[in-house]
């Protein structure tokens, strides 16, 4: 079990690494924090011409706040995110999540650009960016442009980049304190690939939910939000009944996969009882605890 | 076949070796420096057996090419103690049983010297929380919590060494 034969380059700019990603398009592959991409070499599933290892690059590697949001540079590791006081503060969801990816060796040395941009349909963090309301900003040598995450993740393991592009930053807002937010995930051991995560985000106005934002992995080709969940609660009191219709109606609305691991309907009650229990969490860190 | 001129310290020890790109940083240091302490597993980064410290962080050594180390340091389970002089968390090990097959215990090592590095107190659930991240098919992981536990005492010399 050994990769295939490639080439090799370590450009020492984005620029350089911008270049040569025009001139091999789909032939290339970025090398970031490599525990994804080496496995799938290891395995032979993939046989890239060209590695173009960005890992180095430092001008990627940022965490900045500024304008009511933070931009995070694609090559910045996960432990430095799930260490940064300015994550704590303004997106606790983002910390209570990375408890669930991968464990501590690969938070070391993997990116969350990488994990974005391979989007296994398990992954954690697409959901919240998506959740979140972030933006991506993707850059060639054509110029760049900014991608809202509901349209960056498309389907498992693909994303909107074109061949010749790189996601450079990831912008997500601060959410406001007070905020309710949960996220959970059930996976058979810590850190194992998620049978359902799921999430979500709400403030409480004059005892009524606002904003609700519910989403799930791993419950459907796309499905990052559940409209239907969200309409379930959206202006209506944190009550233990407009809980259970949420969980009802994220339950009805999802199409997880079945597997050895678990089969489709194990998944749904996964999810209703998630979301229950998520929507209680969320509600009592707004101020605001559910009886009953 | 292609290759390139990689610069890597190993243990503290300068090495220039030519190497072919898709070359594992795992099987550079097994094959090429000739360090067989490092375990090789799953080779697909779930099992954390070739766990090694790059530049001082645990880092899962199948998952890295060996050209990705250039101009870094490496350190393995070899620059710990040696057979007759076992340091402080090998010779916990060795006490608490924290092993019985061996072949997961160079990464449980490394794993843990990157932890009490950061952290030379940590509580049992702290230890247990890190210790997921490798996988011990034997033990039941509750001798390997046990040694490292004995490991934190030890460090603290708060019992005397047996």
């Amino acid at each position: 079990m050994k990769p295939p034969v490639f080439e090799y380059e370590r450009p020492d700019s984005l620029r350089a690494a911008l270049d040569s990603l025009t001139r091999h398009g789909s032939k290339a592959k970025l090398l970031a924090g490599g525990y994804s991409l080496i496995p799938m070499l290891n395995l032979r599933l993939i046989k890239p011409g060209r590695l173009i290892d960005v890992s180095r690059l430092a001008e990627l590697q940022y965490l900045v706040e500024e304008f009511g949001q933070l931009r995070i540079g694609a090559l910045t590791t996960h432990n430095t995110i799930l260490r940064s006081s300015a994550i704590a503060a303004n997106c606790p969801i983002m910390v209570e999540a990375y408890r669930h990816v991968a464990n501590h060796s690969i938070r070391n040395r993997g990116t969350l650009g990488g994990n974005l941009c391979h989007n296994d349909p398990t992954f954690e963090m697409p959901l919240v960016v998506t959740l979140l309301g972030g933006t991506m900003l993707a850059r060639s040598a054509r110029g760049s442009r900014t991608i809202a995450a509901q349209r960056f993740f498309k389907a498992p393991f693909a994303t909107d980049l074109a061949a010749d592009e790189m996601l450079v930053e990831v912008r997500v807002p601060r959410m406001p304190s007070g905020h309710g937010y949960c996220f959970l995930e059930v996976s058979q051991r810590l850190g194992d690939r998620a049978l359902i995560a799921a999430a979500c985000l709400l403030t409480i106005r004059y005892g009524a939910c606002r904003e609700v934002r519910i989403g799930f992995r791993n419950a459907g080709d796309s499905v990052y939000r559940v409209a239907a969940a969200e309409a379930a609660i959206e202006g209506k009191p944190a009550s233990a009944s407009v809980i259970e219709a949420a969980a009802e109606a994220a339950a009805g609305a999802i199409t997880p996969p079945g597997d050895l691991h678990a089969d489709e309907a194990y998944r749904r009650d996964v999810a209703a009882t998630l979301t229950r229990r998520m929507l209680r969490t969320a509600c009592a860190r707004a101020g605001h605890a559910v009886d009953g | 076949m292609d290759t390139l001129q990689i610069n890597v310290t190993v243990n503290g020890r300068a090495f220039q070796r030519r190497v072919e790109p898709r070359l594992l940083l795992s099987d550079f240091i097994r094959h090429e420096i000739g360090l067989t302490g490092t375990h090789v597993g799953c080779e697909n980064g779930v099992c954390g057996a070739c766990t090694v410290l790059l530049d001082g962080l645990a880092t899962r050594a199948c998952c890295m090419l060996a050209v990705q180390a250039d101009g870094r340091r490496i350190e393995t389970v070899e620059s710990l103690g040696r057979a007759n002089n076992l340091n402080l968390l090998q010779r916990a090990f060795w006490e608490m049983h924290g092993l019985q097959c061996g072949y997961c215990t160079p990464g449980m090592l490394m794993l843990m010297t990157e932890l009490l590095r950061e952290n030379p107190h940590p509580d049992r659930e702290t230890i247990r929380l890190r210790l997921n991240d490798n996988i011990c098919r034997c033990t039941g992981y509750e001798d390997i919590v046990n040694s490292v536990v004995r490991a934190v005492e030890l460090m603290r010399g708060e019992t005397a060494v047996r």
